[in-house]
């Protein structure tokens, strides 16, 4: 028998492996780089060629507010990346984009940005149809169905900043207005955003389960509160509907306002309202402060930068990105506890390991406290489709373990507040921009308050984390490198004047994002630079190298609250200490009720300064009388005494004024009358 | 065993000659025929599961797989030195057990001179192109190869030796007498090399499902007979058994410690269980790895199959030992007692004994630390560094559970992974786990009673060569750094004795550009050892014994004073430790070969960071994989112990140069960072725990066999968890049982299950029941 040979044609292999870029691959969930979670950011060269050190790191890596139990401000001081690390994958900021960019006119560009990506020519989300319809080649577990998000909002909002639908009904999303946060997201750093949050069903339902607006409305209300730890501004309503004391006031009447008042361990909590009530008391849905309930989603859509016909920056209709969360299951206060100890022992042993993302593109990927993330961005042609899976652990670095955050939020604790801002914060950026909007301000960890941005911008001289954001450079600093105080006058009074792009900047960075697009390749970055980054980033770093900075500082979240940070104030200049949480709470009542009936609250802060002042605990610290006045200064005056006034007050001591007198008069001052004003007291 | 980087050769068609089959066995058969094809063996268990996933994950794509085949090791010691011509030839004999005819070996050879063809896809297209009687050995050969790939694993026998299989696999041809004399060799083979004791092996984890499993040896084989186990969970931290809830914390006062908003604090660190059994009666005391600490007794069920159960579990009250700290491994004494541990001892160098409070290297305040607040109510003045870092012996009186517990502060402190009792119920060995740390050991007075006895820090002298890729060899000296007892150094605590009070501290002499030169002012030691005074620092410290603190110094700051005096504190990751009496060899493992281990480098590279200021006394090469030591044990007079180690070698190391992805940068065949040892007398096996994180994606324990030094994976744990003390038990009520407990399975959640925060909890459980194995 002869003996057939089949002729087998084999295609020739380079032996290379080629990723092509331009067609993704969603099946794929190995990830190039390992340590994506490790956001560009971190490769920042902190200290630039004048020797200068730069802080852009403790925005992020601060002091947490529990629960959130990750105390990472260490991560200011050095480099600590696991080994694999080291090396900075996020390649796109060291690619030079000047040619492309030249080549896009700003006509093409203001086209492009123009064309709404997220809903058809129906009026409904394109990608809903799609996901629907799900091509072959997004799905990834093979079942024919898109077992993850499909995009349900409009972006058409209401007075009340809801979501409608075309036919009017509610989608159960809102829109918040909120600070942004510093850095990355203002739009002079190339994108516009916006936040909507959406309760589970039983949070917009009656008792009975029939959507019922008011009491979603008071749920928001009541979370704000629990974020804010504040109490929070309402349309009145009539307690009686929902057989719940809002207020606290001891009986069921007309509510004005969600009392803040929760601490389980002393019998103190707080309830929704509707048909969570039941749940909540049946322990299916759970309540704490800085937590989110179960169910709860958020909806981050991040744009390109348009123009009116102004020149003012606007979100655009294009969409780069579309972000989504949503919290699956709930983690008690001793979870998280648990969570950031075993993280904390983990890091200690052993330093070089890296994080394991359980997930894939189409369920998302889980943050480790109970959440689920995934995200939609565009395909080569500008069309929205679901991140891969590297492209989605991008996320979760942010989203979880760092002490910025409050249940992996960043924007909901920044709302702006109910009781002071435009249709109490429940609004969208295309209804009403930020400008105008004043500057925020934060608590630090010693306890003095700042000016966010203003205090961002001192401690890192920059306009961003990469610290390339010559137009910021140019508007708030000298050629020294020092800042222009007048330009930070300004700041307070109108954010924009910061954080707003010229148009010229928005086109060029709407161009370079758009060459990142073209080329798929964003696990190797998203941050739109056109020229490199080589000077400010680090292509390798040391592991463990210092950065610079000498003592972590920290923010602990925007303050909102003007008596509680006197109060607050007051317990750190004189007693020294930070306030018991009986004492801030009495406090902080008197004020408030002082307030609320139309008082002047100047009275409260004497009785408070007399009793601090007079306190077994501040008498037994037996202060000279130089250390009275500087306790004193440091009081009213929030800085040293200078020496004309110190020897001032000696000598009047000396004669025979008593300290209670002293103290009078600096509450009667000028200088501290500003500072309350300044706080909104 | 597999090359990491896989050529892309694209194949378009295949001719397949077998009959219509499920399409999974397709894929075990292809990879069969790969195996034969290329290395003439039967595929091993673990590369039969793992190379028959990767192809059904690509519909069968053979030239995913050849490529790592073909340019694999293996096949470069089987072809690499043949020429085109002698390929031919090797390959015909290899498949088809006759030379190629002149035509067939012109146009192979043609075609690989010419490039059409190269030698890995020639080889397999040979196979495949078998017609006739060629086929018939092809498919002879692949009946025989999977039948004993089976073997092992039902069978639970050992591979053995490659070229003795291939051998026999090489004489199968087309007829069927080969096939059954081959058969039948092979299994008088396997029976030859397979030990008394051996476990049939769980497959490595590669699909998600397995990943996410814990996976155990499904039988084990005892002198033959084959005994169905698994892994059986006792308890998980958080069950609710009677009044009790297992793992759950309380203060001083045995309150159970609450959160702000009212959750109950809770560990998932379950860490070393005991069995204690007593009178008729079997109690647990299992101890976690958390801040503040907790011990707890369980009584337990054994069912007449050996099946346990809980029936009741409570906390070991431990308030008379200041609280307890971060109990890791452990071990049972000879006298039935639970030995438990402390580890990560506080920095007192870093600690103002004034205010109560406790700072990192940075300034800010240890959160670490401070975790502990909760079990003094927040009062901070209570606490106090000394109190922990002490082994911790509880002792269950009588069958009404009611137990003693003391902690043995006259035993040291260090950053206790756990202590050791020899037979001779006097000789402990004690490691401490961190980086820059040493090995000690602790000569109690009186057999039994480890109250008072003397103290001794190890000090390694290296003989094998610099940079030693193998672990290193070293002679092991003993200094002895003092004498005392329990109620000596419990009363130096009282006292409140600070580190100021011990030891005056100066900073190392620095150059003109303030760089450490590794000397210290005069009057001072110089020092390198593990603390956490120094953050991305270094270690070096200048120390000065204040007059007559050397007590204070040799068991409240034991590493300071053991470094000072000489002793070796250049090891890193030291944990578990166990014990061979016939051989009389102490084990004791190294998580990973690192740091001070290194001579002058930190993970390859050049950094004085962990040697400077010290004596380098060990300087062998980084291994990330981590290896487990031999230390041989004798007699010693001037110590009075008959069971001191004299020596130190690497009996097995991981192997970091031949992982297969990101995920297992180790071999997978071989250990990754080695956690807990147990030792299985009688049957020369040590049990080896895993506690790894891109060594092996899943942690593995593994069954090592002294006498054929082969290593039998026996259990795997789910995704980014970790899987600690192991310990063997030859018989209880009956049954032989090997502790394992599985912490934190997930420290993620998984997002396509309705999964709650329930799936971190962790697992105390065990591998069994075995056959009783104590005869």
């Amino acid at each position: 028998m002869k003996s057939r040979y089949l002729v087998i044609f084999f295609a020739a292999g380079s032996g290379l492996i080629l990723t092509s870029f331009a067609e993704v691959n969603l099946l794929n969930t190995n990830l190039e780089n390992k340590a994506a979670y490790i956001p560009a950011q971190c490769y920042t060269d902190t200290i630039d060629s004048r020797g200068r050190v730069h802080n852009p790191c403790y925005t992020c890596h601060t002091q947490p507010v529990r629960p959130n139990q990750i105390n990472d401000s260490d991560l200011q001081l050095s480099y600590s990346f696991p080994a694999f690390a080291t090396h900075n994958f996020w390649r796109n900021l060291f690619v030079d984009r000047t040619t492309r960019v030249a080549a896009i006119s700003d006509q093409e560009i203001l086209h492009y940005v123009r064309q709404d990506n997220y809903l058809g020519a129906d009026s409904e989300p394109i990608l809903a149809k799609r996901l629907r319809n799900l091509p072959t080649a997004w799905d990834y577990n093979g079942d024919g169905a898109w077992n993850g998000f499909i995009p349900d909002a409009y972006f058409k909002f209401d007075q009340e900043g809801f979501d409608r639908a075309p036919d009017g009904r509610y989608t159960g999303w809102r829109a918040f207005a909120y600070y942004p946060f510093p850095g990355t997201f203002w739009p002079t750093n190339g994108s516009t955003d916006d936040v909507l949050i959406r309760l589970a069903a039983p949070f917009r339902s009656d008792a009975a389960g029939q959507f019922d607006l008011t009491v979603y409305k008071i749920n928001l209300a009541i979370l704000e509160a629990l974020f804010t730890e504040q109490d929070v501004a309402i349309d009145p309503v009539d307690e009686n509907r929902f057989g719940i004391d809002l207020d606290k006031d001891g009986q069921l009447t007309t509510a004005t306002r969600i009392t803040y008042d929760w601490a389980p361990l002393e019998g103190r909590n707080m309830r929704y309202v509707g048909q969570a009530s039941a749940l909540q008391q049946q322990g299916q849905l759970h309540l704490a402060a800085r937590l989110f309930p179960e169910g709860t989603e958020f909806l981050h859509s991040v744009r390109y930068i348009d123009l009116d016909g102004s020149d003012n920056p606007q979100l655009a209709a294009h969409l780069k990105e579309l972000r989504y969360g949503r919290k699956a299951f709930w983690m008690s206060y001793a979870d998280l506890r648990e969570l950031a100890l075993n993280e904390e022992k983990e890091n200690h042993d052993f330093p070089d390991r890296l994080r394991q993302i359980i997930g894939d593109p189409e369920r998302g990927i889980a943050n480790g406290q109970g959440w689920v993330y995934q995200g939609f961005i565009e395909d080569a042609s500008g069309q929205l489709r679901p991140q891969t899976h590297e492209e989605n652990v991008f996320c979760i670095g942010c989203h979880s373990g760092i002490g910025a955050t409050s249940d992996g939020i960043f924007s909901f604790a920044r709302k702006l507040p109910a009781g002071q801002a435009h249709a109490r914060g429940w609004y969208h950026w295309t209804q009403k921009d930020l400008h105008g909007l004043p500057e925020p301000k934060v608590k630090r960890a010693d306890g003095t308050i700042q000016y966010e941005y203003s205090y961002y911008l001192q401690q890192n001289h920059s306009g961003n984390e990469f610290l390339i954001n010559n137009e910021v450079l140019r508007r708030f600093f000298n050629a020294d490198g020092s800042i222009k105080p007048d330009q930070l006058s300004a700041l307070h009074e109108d954010i924009t004047l910061l954080i707003n792009p010229s148009p010229e900047r928005a086109l060029e960075l709407n161009k370079a994002y758009k060459t990142i697009v073209e080329d798929q390749n964003f696990i190797q970055g998203r941050d739109p630079n056109v020229a490199p980054a080589t000077s400010s980033v680090y292509a390798d770093v040391e592991q463990d190298q210092p950065t610079g900075v000498v003592s972590p500082i920290s923010t602990l979240g925007i303050s909102n609250d003007p008596a509680a940070t006197l109060t607050t104030h007051y317990y750190v200049s004189i007693l020294g200490r930070a306030p018991d949480a009986a004492g801030l709470a009495y406090w902080r009542n008197q004020i408030i009720q002082n307030q609320e009936q139309g008082m002047d609250v100047k009275p409260v802060f004497q009785e408070m300064a007399i009793s601090f002042f007079n306190s077994s605990e501040y008498l037994g610290h037996n202060t000279t009388n130089e250390q009275f006045i500087a306790d004193v200064y440091l009081t009213f005056f929030q800085r040293d005494p200078d020496e004309a006034g110190l020897t001032f007050w000696l000598e009047a001591l000396t004669r025979g004024v008593t300290r209670n007198e002293v103290i009078i008069s600096f509450l009667f001052s000028s200088e501290f009358t500003e500072f309350m004003q300044a706080l909104g007291l | 065993m597999f090359n990491k980087q896989p050529l892309l050769v694209p194949i378009t068609a295949l001719s397949l000659t077998l009959g219509a089959q499920a399409v999974y066995a397709q894929y075990e058969n292809d990879v069969q025929k790969a195996y034969i094809a290329y290395y003439g063996r039967p595929a091993d268990y673990t590369g039969l599961g793992y190379w028959n996933e990767q192809l059904a994950s690509v519909n069968g794509n053979l030239s995913m797989i050849i490529g790592n085949f073909g340019s694999s090791a293996e096949y470069e010691a089987r072809y690499g030195a043949l020429d085109n011509s002698q390929l031919v030839d090797a390959v015909y004999r290899q498949l088809f057990n006759r030379d190629p005819e002149p035509a067939g070996k012109a146009f192979w050879v043609a075609a690989l001179d010419s490039g059409l063809f190269n030698r890995q896809n020639a080889t397999l297209a040979i196979l495949l192109n078998a017609q006739g009687s060629d086929a018939e050995s092809v498919a002879n050969k692949v009946t025989v190869a999977s039948n004993y790939t089976q073997n092992l694993s039902t069978e639970c026998g050992a591979y053995g030796s490659i070229n003795e299989v291939a051998s026999r696999l090489a004489a199968v041809d087309s007829s069927s007498e080969s096939v059954t004399s081959a058969q039948t060799q092979l299994i008088d083979y396997s029976d030859s090399v397979t030990p008394a004791l051996s476990f049939c092996p769980t497959p490595f984890p590669y699909t998600d499902a397995q990943k996410r499993s814990v996976l155990a040896a499904p039988a084990v084989r005892v002198n033959g007979v084959i005994s169905p186990i698994g892994y059986n969970a006792i308890l998980r931290s958080g069950d609710t058994v009677g009044s009790g809830v297992f793992g759950q914390l309380v203060d001083e006062n045995g309150q159970v410690i609450r959160e702000e908003d009212g959750s109950a604090r809770y560990s998932n660190d379950n860490d070393f269980s005991s069995f204690i059994p007593t009178g008729d009666k079997l109690f647990m005391v299992s101890q976690f790895e958390s801040r503040p600490g907790a011990m707890y007794l369980s009584e337990l069920n054994q069912a007449g199959n050996g099946q346990i159960s809980a029936i009741s579990t409570r906390f070991i009250d431990q308030s008379s030992i200041h609280g307890g700290w971060v109990h890791c491994a452990g071990s049972v004494t000879p006298w039935n007692t639970h030995l438990g541990s402390e580890e990560y001892e506080p920095d007192a160098r870093l600690f103002n004994f004034a205010t109560g409070t406790k700072v990192t290297g940075s300034g800010q305040e240890d959160s670490y630390y401070h975790a502990m607040d909760a079990y003094f109510d927040g009062d901070r003045t209570q606490m106090n560094p000394y109190f922990w870092g002490h082994p911790i012996e509880v002792k269950v009186l009588n069958e009404n559970g009611e137990t003693t517990i003391t902690k043995h502060y006259g035993m040291g402190r260090m950053a206790l992974e756990l202590a050791y009792v020899m037979p001779d119920q006097r000789t402990t060995y004690i490691s401490d786990d961190g980086t820059n740390v040493g090995l000690f050991m602790f000569v109690a007075d009186t057999a039994g009673d480890l109250s008072a006895g003397s103290l001794y820090a190890a000090k390694l002298t290296q003989t094998s060569p610099d940079e030693d890729a193998n672990g290193g060899n070293f002679t092991v000296e003993w200094i002895k750094l003092g004498q005392s007892n329990n109620t000596e150094i419990a009363a130096l605590i009282d006292a409140k004795t600070t580190f100021d009070q011990i030891f005056t501290t100066a900073d190392p002499v620095v150059d003109a550009e303030g760089k450490d030169t590794g000397a210290c002012p005069a009057g001072f030691t110089s020092v390198n050892h593990g603390h956490d005074a120094t953050e991305g620092d270094t270690y070096h410290e200048c120390l000065q014994l204040k007059p007559s603190m050397e007590k204070a110094a040799a068991f409240l700051e034991t590493r300071r004073y053991a470094a000072m005096m000489g002793a070796t504190t250049e090891l890193s990751k030291e944990e578990g430790i166990t014990f061979n009496a016939a051989d009389n060899k102490l084990y004791v493992s190294i998580s990973d070969i690192r740091y001070g281990m290194e001579n002058n480098k930190k993970t390859g590279k050049d950094n004085t960071k962990y040697d400077i200021g010290g004596p380098n006394q060990v300087r062998v090469a980084w291994n990330p994989c981590g290896g487990v030591y031999e230390l041989s044990v004798g007699s010693e007079a001037t110590i009075g112990s008959d069971y001191v180690a004299k020596d130190m070698s690497a009996l097995v190391v991981g192997d970091p140069n031949s992982g297969i992805n990101d995920d297992n940068t180790c071999n997978i065949n071989g250990i990754a960072n080695p956690d807990n040892l147990t030792y299985i007398p009688g049957y020369q096996t040590l049990i080896i725990g895993e506690d790894t994180g891109s060594g092996h994606q899943n942690d593995v324990i593994w069954a090592y066999n002294l006498d054929h030094r082969t290593l039998t994976r026996i259990q795997t744990t789910p995704y980014g968890s970790e899987t600690t003390s192991p310990y063997f038990y030859a018989n209880v009520g009956g049954h032989g049982y090997i502790m394992s407990v599985i912490q934190h399975p997930y420290g993620e959640s998984d997002s396509d299950k309705q999964v709650t925060a329930d799936e971190g909890r962790a697992y105390t459980g065990y591998i069994g029941p075995l056959p009783r194995l104590d005869q």
